[in-house]
């Protein structure tokens, strides 16, 4: 309000001043100035003070009238309170207790649940010294296992607040807490809720939660590595040995090198990590095994946060070759391990018409070669591995017949002409799969042909066969598994800035700060002042060329 | 516009001044007047001051009431103009308080009645102004074109140059022409200058044979003198002065060189106007010299100064030398 003390003042003594400075002469025409001689020049000051001629001016009066009615419309538009002291409604506080909530924040002896407890502990003291009070207050402890109602603003924090989950929480885990209910709780919904969180702010969905929220972020941004995925491909019939896929994600600032240390059964070894070119952040490294067992990888600097820093990768048979062998006719190649698809097997059959393709990897087989000559060969790969070592002239002369049409899922590798929709040989590379004809036991041409086509896919398929994921666990910083721990690794987030929880007395629209920018309601009386203002600076405006006339000043 | 003084109040005092004039005498340069001729007009009642030699005894011992008379009115040969020259330039519009533009209509009006009742016939001639023609007026209800020449005048809003201009006489003056038996009246205030000697010209045929010229003199110096006299002042440029935007004040040296610039004016204007038949008279018109007794007894000012002003008499008179 200074500003319009400030401005009230100058405008009065403004209006009075210019009032006050009167001409100290007159503007004479005389009928006889031609005539007359030189009028000698006076002495006097142009300009005189004159109290009492404000008084005497109807001009005076009205411009004066005017300012004021101006500055009382100001000022009541401006005293006009935005909201007054309105009894709230429930409250509900939902305090974020994921395992990054327990990392550093700013100093070693805080951290970001300090802070975040000390935000709530504020806001409650301000919640107790407000004029309206909530009906009711809970706290909920988002994936923890704190849901307590508190009795009063005054009351502390129900035990056990600032326990940490053990396992990492999902976003969706905020909203849940904000949509709880039952005993412990407040018996009416929440109609405002604070949420305490190191999460950035995210949409919350109107059927968790259709109050007014305010989101307060704590924790400084932390640097963080975390190891975010295992796999093993095999080496297949090629004989090549298998290999360990590493993939590591960077959050924060970017290391210039990155490594993790491997224990494996036949002993330890670093392995170097390269930067995935298609992933900003990624990191990607391989390892060649052989020897079945544990296998630890520990990363070398992994941030912050310890808890994504291991994996444990347990490997049965690394070098033996896993297939679900259910081709009739044709034995499996030697060297191989009946394991079911659902385990991790190959699965070699028949395909049918019709049937959906397998999830795992598969070569699946028609029959062809005994209905042979089917068309000339159209677009093909030659490039592709199934088709390796494959004479083409020799092919379209013994061309088994095409399969019936085939999913939209495969690639055709080796097409045939006028025949859309179909092909001799067609692959899906992840997981890898492919559809051949069906071998067969000969001596002829086709059956060479028949032998090398299935094979070549065999091996092709084998090769890129990786093992159940689920056999990689990751391990937290205490050597006890981890759950879900790259939930909590992009602690490197920025940190928005810190808003006040009181805020939420006032917020009129959900998930808005209030806009102080933006003039509160009118006073009743602002218009008719405007209005009034308006009337009188008409009047001395409209009037002006008559009094001029008549010398009314 | 309107005059202070009300037509019985006008008669009255007409009346009264036609007493005093002499009645006899021809004379070389004797206007004539109604009913000089042996032309019989019309019987009418006797009023006071008509010729006793007029009296017609056997039409009024036959017709008029006991003891009243009945003259005889003879055809005159030329009815007599009264020729009013008006002076209509912006300065004409000062003072502020009391502009002679006003005195001079409302002594315009009071002649032209009086032509009226006497049976003369009445000229305006608007001068100075590019506005207007003349103006004939026989009836009094005509005297209301009179009054919408002086308001039309009045109210014409003047520029900055208009007031700066010296001004022409304008086409009226320049192309008047003069009936024989006309009496000739400027009304103004006599400051004007006359570049072109149009008014002289004018003022000597006003004079030629039986004419004259009457001046009837607004003299609004003494209230200008006190406007002047009162404190500081700018002037604003009129008729070809400018005083620019320095503040004057109104020094008793000054105002003594100013009167003495007045009179001498005056006393030149005075001879380059008088061709024989110049009536003049030495005080005319004059303004009260205090500033705060104008407007609110302007009326009362103006009866008193025209019943004493030596216009009227000189006008009725049939003896001009």
């Amino acid at each position: 309000m200074s500003w319009l003390g400030l401005l009230i003042l100058p405008s009065l003594l403004g209006v009075v001043g210019f009032h006050m400075v009167q001409p100290n002469f007159r503007d004479l025409r005389i009928s006889a100035a031609p005539l007359l001689p030189d009028p000698p020049q006076s002495s006097a000051p142009r300009n005189r003070l004159s109290l009492s001629a404000p008084l005497l001016s109807l001009r005076f009066w009205l411009r004066l009238l005017a300012m004021l009615g101006l500055l009382a419309a100001l000022g009541a538009r401006l005293w006009t309170p935005l909201a007054g002291p309105e009894a709230l409604g429930s409250i509900r506080i939902v305090l974020d207790v994921s395992p990054s909530m327990g990392l550093p924040d700013g100093r070693p002896d805080q951290t970001r649940m300090d802070t975040a407890v000390q935000v709530v502990e504020d806001f409650l003291t301000a919640l107790e010294r407000r004029a309206g009070q909530p009906s009711c207050i809970d706290l909920v402890a988002a994936g923890g296992g704190v849901r307590a109602r508190l009795d009063s603003a005054a009351a502390p924090l129900p035990d056990g607040a600032r326990a940490l989950a053990s396992g990492g929480q999902d976003p969706a885990a905020l909203e849940v807490a904000l949509a709880a209910r039952g005993p412990g709780l407040c018996p009416v919904a929440p109609e405002r809720a604070l949420i305490v969180t190191d999460r950035p702010e995210q949409r919350i969905a109107p059927s968790a939660f259709a109050g007014l929220h305010l989101w307060r972020q704590v924790g400084e941004p932390l640097d963080n590595t975390a190891l975010t995925g295992a796999a093993f491909v095999g080496g297949g019939l090629g004989g090549a040995p298998g290999r360990l896929l590493i993939q590591a994600t960077v959050f924060g600032a970017k290391p210039q090198t990155l490594s993790v240390s491997l224990d494996a059964p036949d002993g330890a070894r670093r392995i170097a990590l390269r930067r995935d070119g298609l992933d900003a952040g990624g990191w990607q490294g391989e390892a060649e095994v052989s020897a079945a067992g544990l296998y630890r990888l520990q990363l070398d600097k992994g941030g912050a946060y310890g808890d994504d820093d291991q994996l444990a990768v347990t490997l049965a048979a690394p070098e033996e070759i896993l297939l679900d062998w259910q081709l009739p006719g044709v034995n499996a190649p030697s060297g191989t391990r009946a394991t079911p698809a659902s385990a991790g097997g190959v699965l070699v059959a028949p395909y049918s018409l019709g049937q959906p393709l397998p999830p795992g990897p598969f070569v699946l087989t028609y029959p062809g070669w005994e209905r042979g000559t089917g068309p000339n060969i159209g677009a093909f790969d030659d490039a592709h591995p199934v088709v390796q070592g494959l004479n083409f002239d020799v092919f379209e002369r013994y061309a088994p017949a095409l399969p019936p049409r085939l999913p939209n899922d495969l690639q055709a590798v080796l097409g045939a002409e006028r025949a859309p929709g179909s092909a001799w040989v067609a692959t899906r590379d992840a997981p890898r799969g492919a559809v051949v004809p069906m071998p067969r036991i000969g001596g002829d041409e086709a059956s060479a042909l028949s032998l090398l086509i299935f094979f070549n896919a065999l091996r092709w398929v084998t090769e890129g066969s990786t093992q159940d994921l689920a056999a990689v666990a990751p391990i937290a910083a205490d050597g006890r598994p981890a759950d879900r721990p790259w939930l909590e690794s992009d602690i490197a987030r920025a940190l928005a800035e810190a808003n006040d929880p009181t805020l939420l007395f006032d917020l009129a629209q959900p998930s808005d700060a209030p806009d102080y920018s933006q003039p509160g309601p009118d006073h009743p009386l602002t218009a008719w002042l405007i209005a009034l203002t308006c009337l009188l600076l008409l009047i001395e405006r409209g009037l002006g060329p008559i009094w001029r006339k008549g010398g009314t000043t | 516009m309107t005059p202070p003084l009300r037509p019985a109040q006008m008669d009255r005092l007409r009346l009264r001044l036609r007493n005093r004039m002499p009645t006899a005498g021809l004379g070389a340069h004797i206007h004539r007047r109604m009913g000089q001729s042996l032309e019989f007009r019309e019987f009418r009642d006797y009023v006071m001051g008509d010729d006793f030699r007029k009296v017609d005894w056997a039409a009024s011992a036959r017709h008029g009431q006991e003891g009243d008379l009945i003259v005889r009115e003879f055809q005159a040969e030329e009815r007599r103009r009264l020729v009013i020259l008006a002076d209509l330039r912006p300065a004409m519009r000062l003072p502020d308080a009391l502009p002679k533009l006003v005195i001079s209509a409302w002594v315009a009006q009071c002649l032209a009645r009086a032509a009226m009742a006497e049976g003369d016939q009445v000229q305006i001639v608007p001068l100075f102004t590019r506005q207007g023609r003349d103006l004939l007026l026989s009836r009094p209800r005509d005297l209301e074109k009179l009054r919408r020449l002086y308001r039309t005048v009045a109210e014409a809003e003047l520029s900055a140059d208009d007031w700066a201009t010296v001004p022409d006489i304008g086409p009226a003056g320049k192309g008047l022409s003069l009936k024989p038996a006309s009496v000739v009246v400027l009304i103004s205030d006599m400051l004007f200058a006359d570049p072109g000697g149009h008014l002289r010209r004018l003022a000597a045929a006003a004079q030629e044979s039986y004419r004259s010229l009457h001046v009837v003199e607004l003299d609004a110096w003494p209230h200008e003198r006190a406007l002047l006299a009162a404190g500081p002042f700018r002037l604003g440029a009129l008729a070809g002065r400018s005083f620019g935007e320095a503040l004057s004040e109104g020094a008793e040296s000054f105002l003594q060189r100013s009167d003495q610039a007045l009179a001498e004016h005056r006393a030149k204007l005075r001879r380059g106007l008088n061709h024989g038949a110049l009536v003049w008279p030495k005080q005319g018109l004059r303004y009260p010299a205090e500033p705060e007794a104008l407007p609110d007894s302007a009326e009362d000012w103006f009866r008193a100064a025209f019943s004493r002003s030596a216009v009227l008499p000189s006008l009725l008179s049939r003896v001009t030398r």
